[in-house]
């Protein structure tokens, strides 16, 4: 599955972040700390339809669909 | 003078820290408000110099480039005495890829760092601690706890910041990342030893945003802080708007007492105060919004704010970034174009821009309010419980809006752009929840006053001048005969299609400089002197002299639309690089508002 699907309150570690991605993004992404390998809980689905919202090393995240649909996850148990 | 430079990432408690480090004299170049800002202070014999904010030292969005040239620029200066990166405690890992980057380029530059860890007194309030004597020998530089709001640690860490930059060469980094090695990587490995337990800290945080930015709860809660954020406009803005208007009036009066009469007089109190005092009229206005935008951001709210606009401004090509400077422009439309460059994509930051105008700024209010006592009645109410005049200042600000969103739409269809795939992602952290403390938001709101007065002033110095200057020769004549009658008689037509006689097309001609002037210059056309402090007084007059409902339900439009501020072109040109863009906008807009003004007042 991928990041967007992802349900509320679900923790899953990242398996892999999509070529897909342009270099200076996928970058940012990784100095967010999200790279292969992390863990990632869904906070919430977007609001109103929008962004996600992720817990990720720390910090939380509002990533917009396009971008989180191409970084594949998989459940944690 | 040898400076101090501090760095950090948005959100680490940099400003407060800098507030406290230096005291009441400090400097901002740029405009304040939501954007880049480099502010300089002093401490003891050092310049303190606080560099804008940035997440890592590779930037995406505009306002990020600015800040990693800005720091690369500083810290190669040779005054440079010491770089002094802002930690935030409870966001170790986040805060210590920034700080690893930068105290790589330090070292290749022979200069040194120090950590500051702040927010302290959160790690301690839930009984926890972090060890900066293990952290300072794994990062290689100094590292002190202290909390710039709590003053925990902060009269000791003053004490060694000064000793060290007096000594730099004492604490240059015995080790920083070599060329292979990663600071995304380092700095997870020192956040898992010596950073807090996540899921705590977040706990209640994760609570509060399930609740917020739910949608319909956040919805609710959204519409009413916008709710009250623009009734406080009114509300808190109002008595210390009369309390200019009666500063002002005094001076005049002081002033008119000691001039000889004739025409020394007649230029200090129709040129000078009438100009002046129906502008410096919104430096309030623009100081109580900036109060209560500095609010929503420091307490973290704003972010979320964005994150819920972000869907529904989408569907219009527009980003979530892109409701700050949309609310900012609200008070005024320069902070709020440098606000947009927070918006990570070109195009939608373009757009941004673009619509900015659209916004009713304060400089639009005088001429709202006399417009709309004009043309509704002063104790009439709508559906019963709303006042009628209040609803329609309401429509005003609204009917913006839909133009902006409408344009936004429009531009996003037909403007050509670079390949989407150059188009960022939206990406946004959500900061941790804190109440606010007084320092930065006093300073960013004093600033927000003294700026618009630099920026504004010349231009409405010489407007005032010039419209003065026009309707006072030839000597010893009627208004109309003079040059500013003689130029109206010459428009008349133009303004006709809108219902308007020769002293409206005068009082909209000299608006396009600034439009704030209309109200005093329509005054000046009307006979009366000061009317900008009497605005009931000219209501009347306009009543009397039979202005339609249509005729002003057009002209009231028309200035929601009309990009008729100088210093906005001037801001536009500078952002976007290009003078037809600007100076096309100024046209564009000019255009639209006359042909919604003719049509409201043919069609009514």
């Amino acid at each position: 599955m991928t990041l967007w699907d992802l349900p509320s309150k679900q923790l899953a570690v990242v398996t892999r972040i999509q070529s897909s991605i342009v270099a200076a993004v996928s970058e940012r992404l990784s100095e967010m700390g999200l790279e292969e390998g992390r863990e990632v809980l869904c906070v919430r689905k977007g609001p109103l339809g929008g962004p996600i919202v992720l817990q990720l090393g720390g910090s939380i995240f509002a990533i917009e669909s396009q971008l989180a649909a191409q970084i594949d996850v998989a459940p944690a148990a | 003078m040898q400076k101090i430079l501090m760095v950090g990432k948005p959100n680490s408690g940099k400003s407060l820290l800098f507030n406290q480090l230096t005291g009441l004299r400090q400097k901002v170049a740029n405009y304040p408000g939501v954007t880049v800002e480099v502010k300089r202070g002093q401490c003891e014999k050092f310049e303190v110099v606080d560099l804008p904010g940035t997440y890592t030292m590779r930037g995406l969005s505009r306002d990020e480039e600015i800040a990693v040239k800005e720091i690369k620029h500083a810290i190669e200066q040779d005054d440079t005495a010491l770089v002094l990166c802002v930690l935030d405690a409870t966001r170790l890992e986040r805060s210590l890829v920034l700080g690893l980057q930068i105290q790589k380029l330090a070292k290749e530059r022979g200069k040194s760092v120090l950590f500051a860890l702040n927010f302290i007194d959160e790690v301690h309030r839930i009984g926890e601690d972090i060890d900066t004597a293990a952290l300072s020998r794994e990062l290689g530089s100094p590292v002190l706890a202290l909390s710039a709001r709590s003053l925990e640690g902060l009269t000791e860490f003053r004490q060694a910041m000064l000793e060290y930059a007096a000594q730099p060469q004492d604490i240059l980094a015995r080790k920083c990342l070599t060329q292979a090695e990663s600071a995304v990587k380092r700095s997870r490995e020192l956040a898992n030893q010596f950073g807090l337990k996540m899921d705590v800290v977040l706990k209640n945080q994760n609570a509060i945003d399930r609740f917020l930015l739910n949608n319909w709860s956040g919805s609710v809660v959204f519409l009413g802080i916008m709710f009250v954020l623009f009734q406080s406009i009114f509300t808190l803005a109002t008595p210390l708007m009369d309390g200019v208007e009666t500063l002002v009036a005094d001076i005049a009066t002081g002033v008119s007492a000691v001039a000889p009469a004739g025409i020394v007089r007649d230029f200090f109190n129709d040129a000078i105060f009438g100009g002046f005092g129906s502008f410096l009229v919104f430096v309030p206005q623009i100081m109580v919004l900036t109060l209560v935008i500095g609010l929503l951001e420091d307490s973290g709210y704003l972010a979320r704010a964005a994150l819920m606009c972000h869907r529904p401004l989408s569907a219009i090509g527009l980003s979530g970034r892109s409701f700050i400077p949309y609310l900012s422009g609200h008070a005024c439309a320069i902070p709020a174009i440098m606000a947009a460059r927070t918006i990570e994509s070109p195009h939608k930051r373009l757009i941004t821009m673009m619509t900015i105008p659209l916004m009713s700024c304060s400089a639009r209010l005088p001429v709202y309010a006399l417009l709309v006592a004009v043309l509704v009645p002063q104790d009439a109410t709508f559906l019963g419980i709303f006042d009628l005049q209040g609803a329609a200042f309401f429509g005003l600000y609204f009917f913006g809006i839909v133009m902006a969103l409408l344009v936004s739409q429009l531009l996003n269809k037909t403007m050509p752009r670079d390949l989407d795939a150059s188009d960022m992602p939206f990406i946004l952290e959500l900061p941790t929840y804190r109440l606010p403390h007084w320092k930065p938001l006093f300073y960013r709101v004093l600033n927000s006053g003294t700026a618009f007065i630099r920026r504004a002033a010349p231009v409405i110095f010489m407007v005032s001048v010039g419209i003065w200057i026009l309707g006072y020769f030839p000597l010893n004549n009627e208004l109309e005969q003079s040059w500013l009658g003689q130029l109206g008689h010459f428009i008349q037509p133009l303004f006709e299609p809108m219902g308007l006689d020769w002293r409206y097309g005068v009082a909209i001609l000299m608006s396009f400089l600034a439009r704030e002037v209309f109200v005093g210059a329509l005054g000046t056309l009307f006979g009366m002197q000061g009317a900008e402090e009497d605005v009931a007084g000219l209501a009347d007059k306009l009543q009397a002299d039979g202005l339609t409902l249509s005729a002003g339900l057009g002209l009231v439009l028309f200035y929601v639309v009309a990009l008729q501020c100088v210093a906005t072109v001037a801001m536009l040109k500078a952002e976007t690089g290009s003078n037809k863009l600007a100076w096309g906008l100024y046209a564009g807009y000019g255009v639209l508002a006359y042909g919604i003004a003719c049509l409201v007042n043919l069609i009514m």
